[in-house]
């Protein structure tokens, strides 16, 4: 996960919110994943693009925790999120995403 | 628990009914799950649950996830055979309209996670029925569960086709109500122009207003007795969320000949759901009258 990148939620992904999770299917997905952790605030946040920084400082005022532990919890639930092809890296400068 | 279960249908709406009184001991929160999950409102438990209007054990809250991660798993597969059917169905040139669950959860609902739902439901022109079911037994593989009785007997005749794709149901209609009523409803007016609204980055089409309610009134007045909870809470959020426009809906339900299912819906959902707000539709159902002809056994609600 590249730091300064911006992340944001891929369109073509369906969902629904539990008490404790997300279930997300991508439409060309194959199964259904139940991500729990942060990942369901990383989810709700990632409505509106952010990089990976931006989403860990938002966690820690939200929570009262230091960055560099919520940048340890946000960046391998990045990872699973992009592995799931619900997120995707976008370039505002460019509209390139990858 | 029936008290219990309605003031779960009723949760977030202006009503005499309270979620803080319902069960939490051991044996009656099971007794309330397994309830809630048949009337199809674990959606609204849980909503209750996240508001913190239910306090639960640690233990419940754990079923209770449990329970809402398998239906949304569920309902987001549902979703995508929805989308692959509609896709299929546009490639083949056959307009199509999603009904029932799919459509009240992104339309009806201030969330989709409320209304559960378990098969997808497509609507499809008359002529096209047949064509558009052989197009999805060919491009999703999709089978019958059962057999077509007589060549075209469907598209004149029936009011839906269940077929399985992947094991999920996906109901093709050509109607949504069947016997007489059904011969009433004017089929066009199913295929006025839609309501859109969005889904995964696809636009999908329902019901336009009024339809869309009178659709609902047929399911929870006529499909089961006594009603679904689920089917109850729907007519609640179209007309207190949607506002239909009341003239438009009894000329309509007028023309369909079905103004006496309408009565009888919206006055059952205020009823069982024990509704305070009294807004001109539930005016209209408590002065009903049925005529001599909506009295007779044959056409009894």
């Amino acid at each position: 996960v590249i730091a300064d990148a911006i992340w944001r939620r891929r369109a073509d992904v369906l969902q629904r919110r539990s008490l404790d999770a997300v279930v997300l299917l991508p439409v060309e997905g194959d199964a259904p994943l139940a991500l729990a952790g942060s990942a369901p605030e990383v989810w709700e946040l990632l409505a509106e693009p952010r990089t990976s920084a931006a989403l860990a400082s938002t966690l820690a005022d939200r929570h009262g925790v230091p960055i560099a532990e919520i940048e340890a919890d946000v960046v391998p639930t990045i990872e699973r999120l992009t592995e799931a092809r619900a997120l995707e890296r976008f370039d505002p400068q460019t509209g390139l995403v990858g | 628990m029936t008290r219990a279960r309605a003031a779960v249908a009723a949760y977030g709406l202006p009503s005499d009914l309270d979620v803080q009184s319902l069960p939490v001991a051991a044996d009656a929160f099971d007794r309330l799950l397994s309830t809630c999950a048949h009337e199809g409102l674990l959606g609204l438990l849980g909503a209750a649950v996240a508001d913190e209007a239910i306090g639960l054990s640690e233990s419940h809250h754990a079923t209770l996830e449990r329970e809402l991660q398998r239906w949304f798993a569920h309902m987001v597969r549902i979703e995508q055979v929805a989308l692959r059917a509609l896709t299929a169905l546009e490639e083949a040139g056959i307009e199509a309209r999603v009904l029932e669950g799919i459509a009240l959860a992104h339309t009806a609902y201030s969330a989709p996670e409320r209304r559960i739902f378990s098969g997808a439901d497509v609507l499809v022109r008359s002529d096209d029925h047949s064509r558009a079911a052989a197009v999805l037994e060919r491009e999703l593989d999709a089978e019958r569960e059962l057999p077509e009785l007589g060549l075209g007997v469907d598209e004149r005749f029936g009011e839906e086709v269940t077929l399985r794709v992947d094991g999920l149901e996906l109901n093709l209609h050509r109607t949504f109500v069947g016997d007489a009523l059904g011969l009433a409803v004017d089929l066009d007016d199913l295929f006025a122009p839609p309501y859109r609204f969005p889904l995964a980055g696809f636009e999908l089409q329902a019901l336009p207003m009024p339809q869309r309610l009178l659709h609902a009134c047929c399911t929870a007045a006529l499909d089961q007795r006594p009603p679904r909870l689920a089917s109850l809470r729907d007519v609640a959020e179209i007309v207190l969320r949607e506002r239909p426009n009341l003239v438009d809906v009894l000329l309509m339900a007028k023309r369909w000949q079905c103004e006496v299912v309408v009565a009888r819906a919206v006055s059952t959902t205020w009823r069982e759901l024990a509704i305070t707000r009294v807004v001109p539709i539930v005016e209209f159902a408590r002065g009903y009258v049925p005529s001599r002809r909506e009295r007779l056994p044959e056409c009894e609600l």
